[in-house]
């Protein structure tokens, strides 16, 4: 995190310092600059490896030519023993930087894909001593990827390149913190606080923002913990129309942020998951919708009781059974595969505090939304998981999320929102007792549609 | 229960290549090119044709529950049974049938006498299917012996539960997503499959089953009934090698959650009940002739389920893998059939 947090800072403070040097760039046609986008992805990872070697003296940062040839070989790679936290959540933000340097640069989302993987796979050899980790090669590549693409349009969408004065800058600043390379690349193009461009209708994103009270509850065999009540801040977004046919990646996504006052993390959950192509269904009906989506899903989910993080991509059959009237429904079922999970193992701890066990696996997810005459919607959603490890004690695993969510709408952005669900994970152990637990939660809010 | 586990990882390993090669033909359905053609250039139908199709299968469903470092495999003594189908349109019948003979189910000292009953029916419509199902199952044996009887060898009789009752009803409701694929060409071949086609196939499959363990004096009799509900969502692809030879796919992972309430004791007098998730899987892998009055084909098919019981550390696997032969044949409907349902659909 620290890594992070210094190559955040230092690229605002070049970014400032860039700023009298740059061209106005008038046609603001997206225009590949594949110099830039090389040099920003060996900043990114020049930055916190230099912070490291220089200022915390950190051990694995002293490079050598032996240690990058080490890494090469594929024979000493090694599964690493880092926190939840920072192989979950460290590494994909990393690698989402790695994905902007290309992606902000006038590159596709496919043409910035070996961005990720590049930017992944030279960090694990020639950035660190230790050992080539392909937890981390495929967490920093592709949740990079996820949270990649969605920062990118993100902030595309918080600067109106037509708002002008003080409003204009905070944008470009928010826009700046949610996609830091964005932020840069705009300072370079000359597009910050530039009035140019049409505002872009392309995709609508609307966001929602609670704020209330939830727990978490633990029940095992032997006991049935009720935790306690802490204060959460929760923000949805809903990106694009998920009923649109698109081969574009991301033109729909939909995302969850979850902060807390939990004694885990500040970050309690954070799920993106972004269409990557979008087709309709070979069946004609006159008032029925019916498309098929496949989706690329990054998952964190750490909160006082339960944790669970993976890389995943879901083939799922989309309905919207009655688009015009008054009460609308909305399903989708579908399954997929898991690339890379980390499922909680209560037999592991070791190293920086891995508690996990490293897991691929399928799924099946299903939801369904009601809304009546867009002041109340329910939504309830399942996801089955089943896992096998890869790295970890020998186990497999089911986890079942079940969640069910019930807004109220009044004067038109405020709504009143409850919900309950749980986290049911078993584990099956060679070695160790099974393991069968149950973490309920519930949750009540109160938000504003922004 | 290391060699059924094997076996049927194997399936599971099969069934994931087979589509793993498929991926590039699959896509196949979706282009614009090949949905112009309609569904009539895909699926053969043998509307007014009565289709009989008996089949070979070598096994049923084996129970194993797992405590710890204790484990039981639970097979019933069925090594062949004779499953006939009877078609007609839409719908399909069929029943088991456990032949005995020196060469059929001979093995009854070592094993001991499976009793078996089932019945079910198949409903293909265009896009929606159904599949219901009963069966009871009387007298099973413990295929790992040896771990309770370390003396066991190879050929001694099986530890045998003979009053041991499983009795099963099973239903699922489906869609078919493409109609350019015909599920009857491979299940009921009341169709028959000109062009290669895949479907996405979500369905909702229930079962509610009883295992009662009727031990005549006994301490340790349990009975425990079983609600399940899960949903899947599955592929199935047909590849067409040629007009009348085909392969099938098939895979469907499902996930839901289970109620169980168990009586132990022989007066029920300790009564618990146990909830908690299930993960199933069941796949289909084999291939077929499919021709105008004649059909024949080999399947090999998969049915897994493991669940905790309840918050406890032990574990039930419910394991179905067999081995299909069918040989059939269609036979003009009788008129009365025939107008009886043009009455009707």
């Amino acid at each position: 995190m620290r890594r992070l947090m210094l190559t955040i800072c230092l690229l605002l403070l070049s970014a400032v310092i860039c700023q009298a040097q740059i061209n106005n760039d008038s046609t603001f046609v997206p225009k590949k600059r594949f110099g830039r986008a090389a040099t920003e992805l060996f900043i990114v990872q020049l930055l916190p490896w230099t912070f490291d070697k220089y200022v915390t003296k950190a051990e694995w940062a002293k490079l050598d030519l032996k240690s990058i040839g080490n890494n090469l070989n594929p024979k000493n790679w090694e599964w690493d023993d880092n926190s939840f936290k920072t192989n979950q959540f460290g590494h994909p933000y990393h690698g989402n930087l790695y994905y902007s340097t290309f992606r902000t640069n006038g590159y596709s989302f496919w043409q910035s894909v070996p961005a990720a993987f590049a930017g992944s796979f030279i960090w694990e050899t020639a950035a660190e001593t230790n050992k080539f980790a392909p937890n981390d090669f495929i967490n920093t590549s592709l949740g990079g990827i996820t949270l990649g693409e969605m920062t990118y349009r993100v902030s595309r969408k918080i600067v109106n390149n037509r708002a002008r004065g003080a409003k204009r800058q905070i944008q470009e600043v928010f826009g700046l913190l949610v996609n830091p390379l964005n932020g840069v690349n705009r300072i370079l193009n000359g597009e910050w606080g530039k009035v140019h461009g049409v505002v872009d209708t392309n995709h609508k994103l609307t966001a929602f923002l609670n704020v209330g009270s939830r727990h978490f509850n633990i029940k095992t065999y032997q006991q049935n913990l009720r935790g306690r009540e802490e204060i959460y801040l929760r923000l949805r977004l809903l990106y694009g129309e998920k009923f649109e046919e698109t081969s574009a990646p991301f033109d729909h996504f939909s995302a969850v942020i979850e902060l807390g006052s939990g004694d885990s993390t500040y970050v309690n959950n954070l799920q993106v998951s972004g269409a990557l192509h979008t087709w309709p269904m070979d069946r004609e009906e006159e008032n029925s919708r019916h498309l098929y989506t496949i989706t690329m899903n990054y998952d964190f989910i750490k909160n006082n009781a339960f944790q669970y993080g993976g890389q995943s991509f879901t083939f799922k059959l989309l309905s919207n059974w009655n688009p015009d009237a008054k009460v609308r429904f909305t399903s989708e079922i579908g399954s997929g595969i898991i690339a890379l999970g980390a499922v909680p193992d209560k037999y592991l701890f070791y190293g920086e505090g891995r508690n996990y066990d490293y897991c691929a696996g399928i799924n099946v997810v299903a939801g369904g939304t009601m809304i009546i005459n867009n002041w109340f919607e329910t939504e309830l959603n399942y996801r089955g998981s089943r896992f096998q490890t890869i790295n970890g004690n020998p186990s497999s695993y089911i986890l079942n999320t079940l969640s069910a969510d019930l807004r109220g709408y009044f004067k038109k952005r405020f709504s009143l929102a409850a919900g309950i669900g749980q986290y049911t994970l078993n584990g099956f152990f060679k070695g160790f007792d099974n393991v069968a637990e149950v973490y309920p939660f519930a949750r009540f809010s109160v938000g504003y549609k922004l | 229960m290391r060699q059924l586990i094997n076996r049927y990882k194997l399936l599971q390993s099969l069934i994931i290549a087979f589509f793993a090669c498929l991926t590039a033909s699959t896509q196949a359905q979706d282009t614009a090119k090949v949905n112009r053609l309609p569904d009539s250039a895909y699926v053969e139908k043998f509307d007014d044709w009565f289709v009989i199709k008996p089949s070979i299968i070598n096994t049923a469903e084996a129970l194993v529950a797992k405590t710890g470092n204790f484990n039981i495999v639970l097979q019933p003594n069925t090594s062949e049974i004779l499953r006939t189908y009877f078609s007609y349109q839409f719908i399909s019948f069929y029943f088991d049938y456990l032949p005995r003979s020196a060469v059929t189910n001979h093995d009854n000292d070592e094993k001991g006498r499976t009793k078996l009953f089932t019945i079910g029916t198949n409903i293909n419509t265009k896009h929606w299917f159904a599949d219901l199902n009963y069966s009871h199952t009387k007298g099973y044996y413990i295929e790992n012996t040896k771990d309770f009887r370390p003396n066991w060898r190879e050929g001694d009789p099986y530890i045998q539960i003979p009053d041991l009752h499983v009795t099963s009803y099973d239903a699922a409701i489906g869609y078919n997503t493409n109609s350019k694929l015909s599920l009857p060409a491979s299940v009921s071949q009341t169709e028959r499959q000109l062009k290669s086609a895949g479907a996405f196939l979500p369905k909702a499959i229930f079962r509610y089953y009883i295992v009662d363990d009727r031990t005549p004096a006994s301490s340790s009799n349990e009975k425990s009934k079983n609600l399940q509900a899960l949903l899947g969502a599955g592929y199935q692809y047909t590849l067409v090698l040629k007009k009348s030879v085909y392969l099938v796919g098939q895979f469907t992972p499902a996930f839901g959650y289970i109620h169980t309430r168990v009586q132990q004791g022989q007066s029920g007098a300790n009564r618990f009940t146990q909830k908690g998730p299930i993960y199933q899987w069941d796949g289909r892998f084999g291939f077929g002739y499919n021709g105008e009055r004649f059909f024949a084909g080999t399947y090999i098919n998969a049915i897994s389920a493991k669940y905790s019981q309840g918050l406890t550390s032990a574990e039930n696997q419910n394991v179905n893998l067999f081995f299909q032969v069918f040989v059939g044949f269609r036979i003009k409907a009788p008129k009365f059939i025939s107008s009886t349902y043009h009455k009707f659909f």
